[in-house]
Parts: structure tokens; sequence; C-alpha cells
């Protein structure tokens, strides 16, 4: 049985909150019950099948298409199995708090992709906003595990309080990479911005290219070539050019900080 | 009379009563064999035990080191009695079925207590693999009640260690001078493995047994899942239980050796002058029981033309090891 498929029918008038459209809070429900479903955020009521033409399936792959998907907030929120894809772009919050599943993105998310993840896998195809697998306000740590891939490039404070788990970014990354990073691994193929690892306690910033300045409390730490990384080439492996992936066999300059916080995390530069 | 009793086995050959005279006596007789390409093959059985195992996948920067930090691994581990454990290659691995995708070599580790295994297991890693250039070492098996490695060699690090989460599995990276030593940090174990199959090889000399033992050998070591933790995979001193010495608990099983046939209970015609026997440990009994059947078909292969007289394998009378694997169900 082919997916269930939501196709939005105009660029809506109010941000709207997909959250109840994953796999697991579909099941069970029949069309007319999908169809009533709120997705309004603001004071006009708005449902499922107000703002999207609703193709029957099966609820285990819910297939989104929409052109301009800009305002379409919590895609894939707190998944826990099964498939989401999006054919377009999304708005804030995708794949906030998901547990398992995959979440794909074929063009851009906004801001907070991610967010709150502890399993699963969130792929983008297009670019990620600000605080990719970021905190929201008041949250002591960002993701605690799952993998986001970004084929594009990346906003600012990516990986921002990240706690476990994997970021990885085919291009650049903005400002303040990996601020506040608690562990885990951010792996940015392009360049990035001001300052990564800000703050940073441990984990690992994996960089392709040049930073735009670089955090002065993280020292020179040698070159080394890291087991570990043949592993990240090997979990990443399908997500990215192998010609990307090849600098992750080969000797990397460590740079250990930041000295200014606990100190046991690293930014670790391909091909330097 | 007292001749009768110095020799044991004799008194219960010759009143036919059974009992524990104990010792791997190829009970079943030899009555009733079977004949296959001129080689005779006991309709037997060989008892084995159950024993818990782990298996771990050790890479390298090229097959050789993996396989020396393997070999160095799995060295003195060729019986539970003297080593602490049994341990061997079990096969080797391309690079895009390890998880840093470089060569790698799949070990199996394995002991009569399950309690024991973890130390066993870290020591050599720790003595073996962390010691070795360019390795790393992963958990080659899932389930089963996990058993600390990484999580204990990451002491060596002094401080400088540091833990990565990759698809939900914790590893370990340790500082060294070469770079770094990553070690994923449990390993999975099984209850399941079966260990002390067993193949007897009865030739006409020393030199023709060991040349049908080598093919057999060769034949087995394709089996997946086994070890044959002896050298070369092969035993030239088969034991039995017991001694007449007491603070022997095992000693040369005198009814197989060539010598000794005018002065013990002799299981060997005339014709044979030499015995081997090729011992297999496995992480299931029906591993076992395909590595048996592999090298029973080498043998057979052989046959009289080169030299075999005899196939059998040795057990207990049945009564200690809830194993048995009959020959007679395992000719091709």
């Amino acid at each position: 049985m082919s997916a269930l498929k939501l196709t939005l029918r105009d660029t809506p008038g109010q941000r709207l909150d997909l959250s109840r459209l994953t796999p697991d809070r579909l099941a069970g429900l029949a069309e007319a019950e999908i169809a009533a479903l709120p997705v309004n955020t603001a004071k006009t009521p708005l449902t499922l099948g107000d703002a999207f033409h609703i193709t029957a399936g099966d609820a285990t792959t819910v297939h989104i298409v929409a052109a301009d998907g800009a305002r379409l907030d919590n895609i894939g929120a707190g998944m826990t199995h099964g498939r989401v894809t999006v054919e377009g772009g999304a708005g804030a919050y995708a794949g906030l708090g998901m547990t398992g599943g995959e979440l794909t993105v074929a063009g851009d998310c906004g801001p907070f992709a991610g967010s709150g993840m502890s399993g699963g896998r969130v792929r983008i195809q297009g670019n990620a906003g600000d605080f990719l697998g970021g905190p929201r306000t008041g949250e002591m740590t960002g993701m605690k595990g799952g993998t986001i891939t970004v084929t594009g490039r990346a906003g600012a404070r990516a990986g921002d309080r990240m706690r476990r788990g994997l970021i990885a970014i085919g291009g650049d990354a903005g400002d303040h990479a990996a601020s506040r990073m608690i562990a885990g691994t951010v792996a940015i193929f392009g360049n990035c911005g001001a300052l990564p690892g800000y703050l940073m306690r441990r984990g690992s910033i994996v960089l392709g290219g040049e930073a735009a300045s670089w955090t002065p409390t993280f020292v020179d730490s040698g070159r080394a070539e890291l087991t570990y990384l043949a592993m990240l080439a090997v979990a990443l492996a399908g997500e990215f050019p192998p010609t990307t992936l090849g600098a992750l066999r080969a000797q990397v300059r460590r740079l250990a900080g930041d000295m200014a916080a606990l100190g046991k995390g690293e930014i670790l530069r391909l091909a330097h | 009379m007292s001749d009768v009793k110095a020799r044991p086995g004799l008194w219960e050959r010759l009143t036919g009563r059974g009992g524990g005279a104990g010792g791997s006596d190829g009970g079943g007789g030899a009555d009733g064999g079977m004949i296959r390409n001129g080689l005779k093959i006991d309709d037997t059985f060989a008892e084995a035990f159950p024993m818990t195992a782990t298996a771990l996948t050790i890479t390298g920067p090229s097959i050789e080191w993996a396989r020396i930090a393997a070999t160095s691994l799995s060295g003195f581990a060729t019986s539970v009695i003297g080593c602490g454990c049994e341990a061997g290659i079990d096969t080797e691995l391309p690079p895009a079925e390890t998880p840093d995708g470089r060569p790698g070599v799949r070990v199996l580790i394995m002991s009569m207590a399950p309690d024991g295994l973890e130390k066993i297991v870290i020591n050599r890693v720790g003595q073996c693999v962390l010691t070795c250039p360019g390795t790393a070492c992963f958990s080659g098996i899932d389930g089963g009640k996990r058993i600390k490695l990484g999580a204990n060699l990451r002491y060596f690090g002094d401080g400088h260690q540091s833990s990565k989460v990759v698809n939900g599995r914790r590893y370990w990276r340790i500082p060294v001078m070469e770079g770094e030593f990553l070690c994923e940090a449990t390993a999975g174990t099984t209850g399941e493995a079966v260990g002390g199959g067993n193949l007897l090889m009865l030739g006409r000399s020393a030199d023709e047994t060991l040349r049908a033992a080598e093919a057999a050998v060769a034949a087995m070591r394709a089996v997946p899942d086994t070890i044959l933790p002896f050298p070369g995979g092969v035993v030239r001193s088969g034991s039995k239980v017991g001694s007449k010495y007491k603070f022997m608990i095992a000693s040369t099983n005198d009814a197989y050796c060539p010598t000794l046939k005018g002065l013990s209970e002799t299981r060997l015609s005339d014709d044979v002058g030499s015995v081997l026997e090729i011992v297999i440990d496995g992480m299931t009994a029906a591993a076992v029981a395909d590595s048996m059947r592999a090298g029973l078909k080498a043998l057979i292969g052989i046959g009289a033309g080169g030299g075999l007289i005899g196939v059998s394998a040795g057990n207990y009378g049945g009564q200690l090891g809830p194993h048995h694997f009959h020959l007679r169900e395992l000719l091709p």
C-alpha cells in the first residue's frame, strides 16, 4: 500500500503545527478523523483537510508535498518509528523530540530542526536553519541521540549544547557551531563561521574547511589518524560522496578545547 | 588377579559390566562401523559440553596486522584445563563487513564458567590488541549478557580517554603513543556455545596421519562460527580422564597410543601406527556438527589410499556432556 500523501493546497496564512502527522499518532485513525485534525496555531481554526489535499494510504509512511513549506512547523515531531518525507521545505522544529524513525526533507528546514531528538534519523537535503539539534529555551541540553545529516549548509549555533548523537553537514555552517557542546559529534565538511566550539565541554567537531575566526582558548594538540573517524565514514556512507568521506581516513590536526570550559572536547581539522 | 585391576577397563570388558572407567574410550564400540573409501568409521559419537563464548572483531590497517593481533590474543588458549579459555580465529572479514571499513579478523573466546570470561577477555585484549599497532576491537556478536571490554580498558587513557556513541553502540577512544586505540565498550556473549566436538584419525604412519589431519583442518577452517583451538587445529596427545597419579586430572589416552598396544586395553588394530585428534569448539551445536561433517568428508576423500585406516570420536560414555555428535549422522 502506498504512503499517506498530504499535498499543501496554498501557502497558509498562519504557521501550522503538523506534530500530529507522525506514523504513531496517525495509526488507527480513519480518513475522516485524519482530515479533522487541527493544524492551526493562530486563533483561526484550520484542519488538516482544510490546508491539505489528502490521499489515503498506509500511515507508516507520511509523504508531505509542500512547494513553500516554510510555515509548516513540527513536522515529524515526537516520531517513534516509520517514515515522514517532505517533498519541498519544512518550517521550524522539524523532527522535534524524535526517538525513532526517519524524517527526510527534500528542501530547506527552518530553525531548531532535530531539537530534542534522542533517536532516529533526520535527513535534510537542502539547507538547515539556526540551532540545528539545539535546545529550546530553558532546556539544559540539546539533542541526546540520533543522526542529522544536511546536504547543504546549516545556520548558526548548529549542535548547540549537544549531549549525544551525530550531526553531519555537507556544506558550510554558520557562527558558533557546537557552542556549549556537552558531547557527541558535529561534522562540518565545508567552512564554518566565527568561534566554533565556544564553551565546548566534550565532544568532537570535525571540520573540513576553515573557520571565519578561531576560538582562542583551543590549543594545538598534534596530528593523528583516528579510527573513530573511519567508523564515522562507514556510518555516513551513502549520505555524502566518497571523496568527502575519504578525508576522514587521513591524518587530522587536533585542537583541544574549549580550555575556558571543561576542555575535553576537540576540533579535528581534516586534511590539515 | 591384581594384573587385571592394574589395567583400567579390562575387568569391565571381560565381565561385561559397564561403569565409569572414565576416559574418552570411544564408547559405542568398534562394532557396527561403516566403511567409506576403505576407511573404517566407528559408529560412535563425540561428546561435547556447553560453553560460554564471545566473539570479537579485530581490525587493522592491513589484514596482516589484524591477523597478528588475533593470533597473539588467541595464543596459549588450547584448553580450558591449563589455559583458562579456548580461543582461535574464526574467519577473516573484508573491509565492507567491519565497523570501521578496514580489514578484520573474527576471533572466538570460550570458557566453561560464564563468570570468568570477562576477565579473560579483558586481559587478552589489553595485552594483545591494545598493544598491537593500528588495531581496533569491536564486539563480534550481539545478544546475551554483555561483558566489559573498552569499558574497562579505557582507564589506560589516564583520564584522557573519551567515549563516542555511534548507532546506539558505545566505543572508547584511548589515546596511545601511536595515536588512538578504539575499542567497543562491551561485547556480547552466548551460552549456547559448544566445546569438545572431535574427530580421531587413525593412520598407518605419523606422516600420513598428519597429512590427513592437515587436509581435514583446511576443510574445517572454512566452517563459520567455529574454532580449532589446538596447535594447527590438531592434538597429538589426546587425553583420558584420570591417572594413576593422584595429582593428574587427565593423562595420555593409552587405549589410542600405538606404542602401548601390548600393554593397554588398546582400541587400535595392528596396522595403526599413529592417531591424531581434531577438537572443535563452536558458537552453536549446529556449527560444531557442520565442522565435523566437513572434516569427515575430507578424511573420507583421502581414504585408505592416503594411509588412513579409520576415523573415530571420543566420548565419556555419554553421561557427562549433553551434546552428542554421531559420526553416522555426519557422513557425507
